[in-house]
């Protein structure tokens, strides 16, 4: 998130270290089904949230080469941290909408 | 970013702190402030451009704000029937800067800016990162008899005699 302007934020920009790490991470989710179910959940909140978060989906599969990935958390969401030499964008590819 | 009809202001003059992100994905959705006196604000994001996001931000009550965390309330509830009647739309730059401000009346509200009818909070909305964020929002709507009184209903599973104003057997 950090890479996009302008920056999403309202307040302190990050309230610890650790957030502002994760501001450089890539976001993924492991299934299409969370993917789906977290998408629902924003849009009821935020009817207008595909304009930040984009309006498709991509699928690829994740290597060790490609980075370092976190915990899968409950919602099956986790961020990479992409090693500078990886092409994420060849290994992924849109396979629906998020509508 | 959305058209809107509201009252251009000046600047946005409200001295507000952020105290814990409600909402949080990728960077805060939701956000309460509070001003030097306590009063409780949410910071909504309804929108963004290549300069600016903007956010609508309106007073909430401490009973308004429990009834919302508690479900009692969704967001809808809270961002169409505002406590002062009106909001404010800020456009904020990458600088946090306020480039743009108006006051909203909710009929002016563009419908991609009203949450959906079952918009209810759940805490697994906070921010994952942020660890003391929970006991944050609950020291926030913390109040001493509302509470006891939620947990006495759950306890006996109708509100204690006490409570409704009967005759206590004790």
């Amino acid at each position: 998130m950090l890479i996009i302007k302008p920056a999403r934020q309202n307040g302190r920009r990050f309230k610890k270290d650790s957030s502002k790490c994760h501001g450089y991470a890539l976001s993924f989710f492991d299934t299409l089904e969370h993917i789906r179910k977290q998408y629902a959940e924003l849009k009821r909140d935020n009817p207008n949230i595909s304009d930040i978060i984009g309006t498709h989906i991509a699928q690829g599969i994740i290597e060790k080469e490609d980075g370092v990935v976190s915990q899968i958390d409950n919602k099956g969401h986790f961020s990479l941290h992409s090693f500078s030499d990886t092409q994420l964008p060849k290994k992924f590819r849109i396979v629906s909408s998020l509508d | 970013m959305q058209e809107i009809v509201g009252y251009p202001l000046d600047n946005f003059s409200l001295n507000l702190r952020d105290i814990v992100d409600l909402i949080y994905f990728e960077g805060p959705l939701l956000t309460l402030f509070e001003n030097e006196y306590g009063d409780s604000y949410l910071y909504y994001w309804c929108d963004v451009d290549e300069q600016c996001n903007r956010w609508l931000v309106f007073r909430v009550t401490r009973k308004t704000l429990r009834f919302y965390v508690t479900q009692k309330l969704s967001l809808r509830e809270l961002i169409v029937n505002p406590v002062d009647g009106f909001l404010y739309s800020i456009e904020l730059d990458d600088e946090l800067q306020c480039q743009r401000c108006c006051l909203i009346q909710p009929p002016n509200l563009p419908p991609k800016y009203i949450p959906a009818v079952d918009s209810y909070y759940d805490f697994s909305k906070l921010d994952p990162e942020e660890t003391e964020a929970k006991g944050l929002l609950l020291e926030k709507i913390w109040d001493e008899k509302h509470e006891l009184s939620d947990l006495l209903t759950k306890l006996f599973d109708k509100p204690p005699l006490e409570m409704i104003d009967e005759p206590s057997l004790a």
